[in-house]
Protein backbone atom coordinates (compact mmCIF):
# COMPACT_ATOMS: atom_id res chain seq x y z
CA UNK A 1 0.00 0.00 0.00
CA UNK A 2 2.11 2.99 -1.09
CA UNK A 3 -0.19 5.27 0.35
CA UNK A 4 0.71 4.73 3.74
CA UNK A 5 4.60 5.22 2.85
CA UNK A 6 3.78 9.77 2.41
CA UNK A 7 3.65 10.51 5.89
CA UNK A 8 7.30 8.43 6.14
CA UNK A 9 8.45 10.16 3.36
CA UNK A 10 7.09 13.57 4.67
CA UNK A 11 10.01 12.86 7.78
CA UNK A 12 12.50 12.40 5.58
CA UNK A 13 12.28 15.04 3.23
CA UNK A 14 12.40 17.08 6.93
CA UNK A 15 15.31 15.69 8.01
CA UNK A 16 17.34 16.52 4.59
CA UNK A 17 15.51 19.29 2.99
CA UNK A 18 18.37 21.48 3.49
CA UNK A 19 20.79 18.99 2.11
CA UNK A 20 19.88 20.28 -1.58
CA UNK A 21 17.32 18.05 -2.20
CA UNK A 22 13.78 17.43 -3.03
CA UNK A 23 11.31 14.81 -3.17
CA UNK A 24 8.78 14.87 -6.25
CA UNK A 25 5.71 12.05 -5.28
CA UNK A 26 3.98 11.18 -8.59
CA UNK A 27 0.62 9.20 -8.41
CA UNK A 28 -0.21 7.14 -11.18
CA UNK A 29 -4.03 7.38 -10.35
CA UNK A 30 -5.76 7.48 -13.78
CA UNK A 31 -9.16 8.90 -12.20
CA UNK A 32 -7.10 12.22 -11.74
CA UNK A 33 -5.51 14.30 -8.78
CA UNK A 34 -8.78 14.63 -6.73
CA UNK A 35 -8.43 10.67 -5.09
CA UNK A 36 -4.52 11.41 -4.68
CA UNK A 37 -4.51 15.02 -2.96
CA UNK A 38 -6.82 13.51 -0.23
CA UNK A 39 -3.70 11.15 0.97
CA UNK A 40 -1.17 13.69 0.94
CA UNK A 41 -3.21 16.33 2.15
CA UNK A 42 -3.88 13.46 5.41
CA UNK A 43 -0.20 12.85 5.31
CA UNK A 44 0.97 16.71 5.24
CA UNK A 45 2.88 16.05 2.11
CA UNK A 46 4.97 19.74 1.44
CA UNK A 47 7.03 18.62 -0.82
CA UNK A 48 5.95 18.87 -4.77
CA UNK A 49 3.64 16.19 -5.76
CA UNK A 50 1.74 15.50 -9.13
CA UNK A 51 -0.07 13.20 -10.88
CA UNK A 52 0.53 11.36 -14.14
CA UNK A 53 -2.82 9.90 -15.44
CA UNK A 54 -2.38 8.60 -18.66
CA UNK A 55 0.83 7.08 -17.57
CA UNK A 56 3.06 8.64 -20.17
CA UNK A 57 5.59 8.01 -17.46
CA UNK A 58 5.10 4.85 -17.48
CA UNK A 59 5.26 4.47 -20.81
CA UNK A 60 8.42 6.53 -21.00
CA UNK A 61 10.35 5.29 -17.74
CA UNK A 62 9.10 1.23 -18.46
CA UNK A 63 7.35 0.43 -15.24
CA UNK A 64 4.19 -2.39 -14.92
CA UNK A 65 4.16 -1.82 -10.76
CA UNK A 66 4.49 1.02 -7.89
CA UNK A 67 6.00 1.78 -6.10
CA UNK A 68 9.06 2.58 -7.68
CA UNK A 69 12.34 5.05 -6.10
CA UNK A 70 14.50 6.87 -8.92
CA UNK A 71 17.17 9.05 -7.43
CA UNK A 72 18.47 11.92 -10.05
CA UNK A 73 21.23 14.00 -9.44
CA UNK A 74 22.43 17.78 -10.15
CA UNK A 75 23.37 17.06 -13.22
CA UNK A 76 20.14 15.16 -14.27
CA UNK A 77 21.64 11.84 -14.57
CA UNK A 78 19.87 8.63 -12.51
CA UNK A 79 22.04 7.06 -9.86
CA UNK A 80 19.23 5.28 -8.14
CA UNK A 81 16.12 3.25 -9.85
CA UNK A 82 14.09 0.65 -7.76
CA UNK A 83 10.99 -0.80 -9.79
CA UNK A 84 8.78 -1.96 -7.10
CA UNK A 85 8.89 -2.26 -3.58
CA UNK A 86 10.36 0.65 -2.87
CA UNK A 87 9.49 1.27 0.50
CA UNK A 88 9.95 4.18 3.48
CA UNK A 89 9.76 1.38 5.55
CA UNK A 90 12.16 -0.46 4.10
CA UNK A 91 15.61 0.48 6.47
CA UNK A 92 17.36 -0.97 2.88
CA UNK A 93 16.22 2.00 0.39
CA UNK A 94 16.20 4.32 3.04
CA UNK A 95 19.98 4.13 3.51
CA UNK A 96 20.07 3.94 -0.12
CA UNK A 97 18.97 7.24 -0.27
CA UNK A 98 21.07 8.17 2.18
CA UNK A 99 24.36 7.22 1.34
CA UNK A 100 23.45 9.22 -2.16
CA UNK A 101 22.59 12.35 0.00
CA UNK A 102 25.86 11.84 2.00
CA UNK A 103 27.69 13.32 -0.87
CA UNK A 104 28.40 16.76 -0.50
CA UNK A 105 26.35 19.17 -2.61
CA UNK A 106 25.98 22.73 -3.11
CA UNK A 107 22.12 24.28 -3.66
CA UNK A 108 22.21 26.21 -6.69
CA UNK A 109 21.77 29.81 -6.66
CA UNK A 110 17.98 30.49 -5.41
CA UNK A 111 15.25 31.49 -7.66
CA UNK A 112 14.89 28.33 -9.42
CA UNK A 113 10.94 27.96 -9.87
CA UNK A 114 9.76 24.15 -10.56
CA UNK A 115 6.12 24.87 -10.87
CA UNK A 116 5.23 26.09 -14.44
CA UNK A 117 1.71 27.14 -15.13
CA UNK A 118 -0.54 24.58 -16.93
CA UNK A 119 -1.00 26.81 -20.08
CA UNK A 120 2.26 27.07 -20.52
CA UNK A 121 2.86 23.68 -20.60
CA UNK A 122 0.02 23.29 -22.94
CA UNK A 123 0.98 25.18 -25.38
CA UNK A 124 3.99 23.90 -25.38
CA UNK A 125 3.05 20.53 -25.92
CA UNK A 126 0.97 21.52 -28.63
CA UNK A 127 3.85 23.52 -30.64
CA UNK A 128 5.67 20.68 -30.37
CA UNK A 129 2.86 18.17 -31.72
CA UNK A 130 2.23 20.31 -34.76
CA UNK A 131 5.61 21.01 -35.64
CA UNK A 132 6.21 17.49 -36.24
CA UNK A 133 2.24 16.34 -36.76
CA UNK A 134 3.46 12.94 -37.75
CA UNK A 135 4.86 11.47 -33.92
CA UNK A 136 2.38 10.27 -31.91
CA UNK A 137 4.27 10.71 -28.81
CA UNK A 138 4.37 14.40 -29.37
CA UNK A 139 0.70 14.03 -29.64
CA UNK A 140 -0.05 12.08 -26.75
CA UNK A 141 2.06 14.26 -24.66
CA UNK A 142 -0.15 17.18 -25.87
CA UNK A 143 -3.25 15.23 -25.20
CA UNK A 144 -2.66 14.58 -21.43
CA UNK A 145 -1.67 18.26 -21.24
CA UNK A 146 -5.15 19.37 -22.98
CA UNK A 147 -6.87 16.65 -20.62
CA UNK A 148 -5.12 19.01 -17.67
CA UNK A 149 -6.28 21.83 -18.91
CA UNK A 150 -10.01 20.24 -19.23
CA UNK A 151 -10.29 20.25 -22.68
CA UNK A 152 -11.03 16.70 -22.38
CA UNK A 153 -13.46 16.68 -25.34
CA UNK A 154 -10.40 18.09 -27.81
CA UNK A 155 -8.01 15.58 -25.87
CA UNK A 156 -10.17 12.35 -26.31
CA UNK A 157 -10.21 12.92 -30.41
CA UNK A 158 -6.56 13.81 -30.43
CA UNK A 159 -6.12 10.36 -28.59
CA UNK A 160 -8.50 8.61 -31.06
CA UNK A 161 -6.36 9.82 -33.73
CA UNK A 162 -3.48 8.36 -32.55
CA UNK A 163 -5.18 4.79 -31.90
CA UNK A 164 -6.66 5.12 -35.52
CA UNK A 165 -2.88 5.06 -36.67
CA UNK A 166 -1.61 2.75 -33.96
CA UNK A 167 -4.46 0.91 -32.29
CA UNK A 168 -2.35 -0.73 -29.92
CA UNK A 169 -1.07 2.16 -28.09
CA UNK A 170 -1.50 1.75 -24.46
CA UNK A 171 -0.48 4.91 -23.45
CA UNK A 172 -3.43 6.30 -26.43
CA UNK A 173 -6.13 3.82 -24.35
CA UNK A 174 -5.52 5.21 -20.87
CA UNK A 175 -4.88 8.30 -21.74
CA UNK A 176 -8.63 7.65 -23.91
CA UNK A 177 -9.91 6.93 -20.55
CA UNK A 178 -8.74 10.00 -18.62
CA UNK A 179 -10.89 11.92 -20.83
CA UNK A 180 -13.93 9.83 -21.09
CA UNK A 181 -13.42 9.82 -16.91
CA UNK A 182 -13.74 13.78 -16.82
CA UNK A 183 -16.75 13.23 -19.47
CA UNK A 184 -18.20 11.03 -16.97
CA UNK A 185 -18.51 8.45 -19.10
CA UNK A 186 -16.93 5.69 -17.44
CA UNK A 187 -18.22 2.87 -18.71
CA UNK A 188 -16.23 4.15 -21.93
CA UNK A 189 -13.38 4.69 -19.74
CA UNK A 190 -13.58 1.23 -18.32
CA UNK A 191 -13.77 -0.20 -21.94
CA UNK A 192 -10.75 1.72 -23.20
CA UNK A 193 -8.72 0.30 -19.81
CA UNK A 194 -10.16 -2.95 -20.38
CA UNK A 195 -8.38 -2.84 -23.80
CA UNK A 196 -5.12 -1.54 -22.67
CA UNK A 197 -5.35 -4.50 -20.08
CA UNK A 198 -6.23 -6.91 -22.51
CA UNK A 199 -2.93 -5.78 -24.42
CA UNK A 200 -0.15 -5.56 -21.72
CA UNK A 201 -1.44 -8.06 -19.16
CA UNK A 202 1.86 -7.52 -17.15
CA UNK A 203 0.34 -4.40 -16.38
CA UNK A 204 -0.43 -4.04 -13.10
CA UNK A 205 -1.04 -0.46 -12.78
CA UNK A 206 -3.55 -0.65 -15.07
CA UNK A 207 -4.96 -3.73 -13.86
CA UNK A 208 -5.59 -2.72 -10.37
CA UNK A 209 -6.80 0.96 -11.73
CA UNK A 210 -9.56 -0.97 -13.53
CA UNK A 211 -10.53 -2.67 -10.20
CA UNK A 212 -10.38 0.73 -8.01
CA UNK A 213 -12.63 2.20 -10.60
CA UNK A 214 -15.11 -0.44 -10.49
CA UNK A 215 -14.99 -0.86 -6.76
CA UNK A 216 -14.51 1.96 -5.23
CA UNK A 217 -15.81 0.88 -2.08
CA UNK A 218 -12.81 -2.12 -1.76
CA UNK A 219 -10.29 0.81 -1.86
CA UNK A 220 -11.42 4.14 -0.17
CA UNK A 221 -11.63 4.47 2.60
CA UNK A 222 -9.51 1.71 3.26
CA UNK A 223 -7.79 -1.06 1.52
CA UNK A 224 -9.63 -4.08 1.87
CA UNK A 225 -6.65 -6.75 0.97
CA UNK A 226 -8.92 -9.80 1.28
CA UNK A 227 -11.16 -8.35 -1.43
CA UNK A 228 -7.75 -8.47 -3.69
CA UNK A 229 -6.76 -12.03 -3.35
CA UNK A 230 -10.81 -13.19 -3.64
CA UNK A 231 -10.70 -11.18 -6.75
CA UNK A 232 -7.25 -12.80 -8.17
CA UNK A 233 -8.75 -16.38 -7.37
CA UNK A 234 -12.12 -15.54 -9.47
CA UNK A 235 -10.03 -14.16 -12.57
CA UNK A 236 -7.70 -17.45 -12.38
CA UNK A 237 -10.78 -19.44 -12.84
CA UNK A 238 -11.81 -17.74 -15.82
CA UNK B 1 1.19 -17.48 -20.28
CA UNK B 2 -2.31 -16.37 -19.41
CA UNK B 3 -2.84 -18.94 -16.95
CA UNK B 4 0.69 -17.66 -15.29
CA UNK B 5 -0.65 -14.28 -15.10
CA UNK B 6 -2.87 -14.81 -11.65
CA UNK B 7 -0.24 -16.17 -10.52
CA UNK B 8 1.93 -13.49 -10.86
CA UNK B 9 -0.10 -10.61 -10.00
CA UNK B 10 -1.03 -12.88 -6.79
CA UNK B 11 2.77 -12.91 -6.15
CA UNK B 12 2.74 -9.00 -6.79
CA UNK B 13 -0.16 -7.70 -4.20
CA UNK B 14 2.07 -9.75 -1.68
CA UNK B 15 4.67 -7.36 -3.04
CA UNK B 16 7.06 -9.79 -4.21
CA UNK B 17 8.12 -9.79 -8.13
CA UNK B 18 7.99 -8.48 -11.58
CA UNK B 19 5.98 -9.91 -14.35
CA UNK B 20 7.71 -12.00 -16.94
CA UNK B 21 9.08 -10.38 -20.12
CA UNK B 22 9.42 -6.72 -19.06
CA UNK B 23 11.43 -4.28 -20.25
CA UNK B 24 12.81 -1.46 -18.04
CA UNK B 25 13.55 1.50 -20.14
CA UNK B 26 16.24 3.58 -18.02
CA UNK B 27 19.44 2.67 -16.31
CA UNK B 28 21.40 3.98 -13.69
CA UNK B 29 24.60 5.91 -14.62
CA UNK B 30 22.24 7.32 -17.91
CA UNK B 31 19.92 10.58 -17.75
CA UNK B 32 16.66 10.83 -16.18
CA UNK B 33 14.15 10.91 -19.25
CA UNK B 34 12.63 14.51 -18.85
CA UNK B 35 9.35 14.47 -18.38
CA UNK B 36 6.03 17.31 -17.26
CA UNK B 37 3.34 16.62 -14.77
CA UNK B 38 0.34 18.45 -13.67
CA UNK B 39 0.84 19.10 -9.90
CA UNK B 40 -2.17 17.56 -7.11
CA UNK B 41 -3.55 20.47 -6.75
CA UNK B 42 -4.36 21.06 -10.29
CA UNK B 43 -2.40 24.58 -11.28
CA UNK B 44 0.68 24.08 -12.19
CA UNK B 45 2.92 21.23 -13.93
CA UNK B 46 6.37 20.21 -13.00
CA UNK B 47 9.06 19.45 -15.47
CA UNK B 48 11.71 17.32 -14.24
CA UNK B 49 14.43 19.20 -15.85
CA UNK B 50 13.70 22.37 -14.02
CA UNK B 51 15.07 20.59 -11.05
CA UNK B 52 18.69 20.95 -12.34
CA UNK B 53 21.30 21.65 -10.07
CA UNK B 54 19.30 19.95 -7.10
CA UNK B 55 19.27 16.00 -6.19
CA UNK B 56 15.68 14.42 -6.52
CA UNK B 57 14.14 11.41 -5.18
CA UNK B 58 11.01 10.64 -7.43
CA UNK B 59 9.00 8.41 -5.28
CA UNK B 60 6.12 7.07 -7.92
CA UNK B 61 3.09 5.33 -6.02
CA UNK B 62 -1.27 5.22 -6.15
CA UNK B 63 -3.99 5.93 -4.15
CA UNK B 64 -5.12 2.05 -4.89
Amino acid sequence: MCRAQLPVWQKFYEKHDHENFEILSISMDTQGAEVARRFTEAAGVTFPSAVDRAQGLWDLYGFPVVPNGFFVDEQGILRYVKIGDFDARNPADVTAIEALLSAPSRQPPPGGDYARPLIKALQTAQEAAQHDPKNLDLRMTWAERLVENKQDERARREFQTVLDVNPKSTRALVGLATSYLDLGQKAKALAALRQASDLDPGNWIIHKQIWAIEHPEQFYPAINPDWQKERLKEEGKK
Amino acid sequence: MHKLIPFVLGAMLMGASLPLGWAQKIRVGEPAPDFTVPSLDGKTTYRLSDFRGRRVLIFNWASW
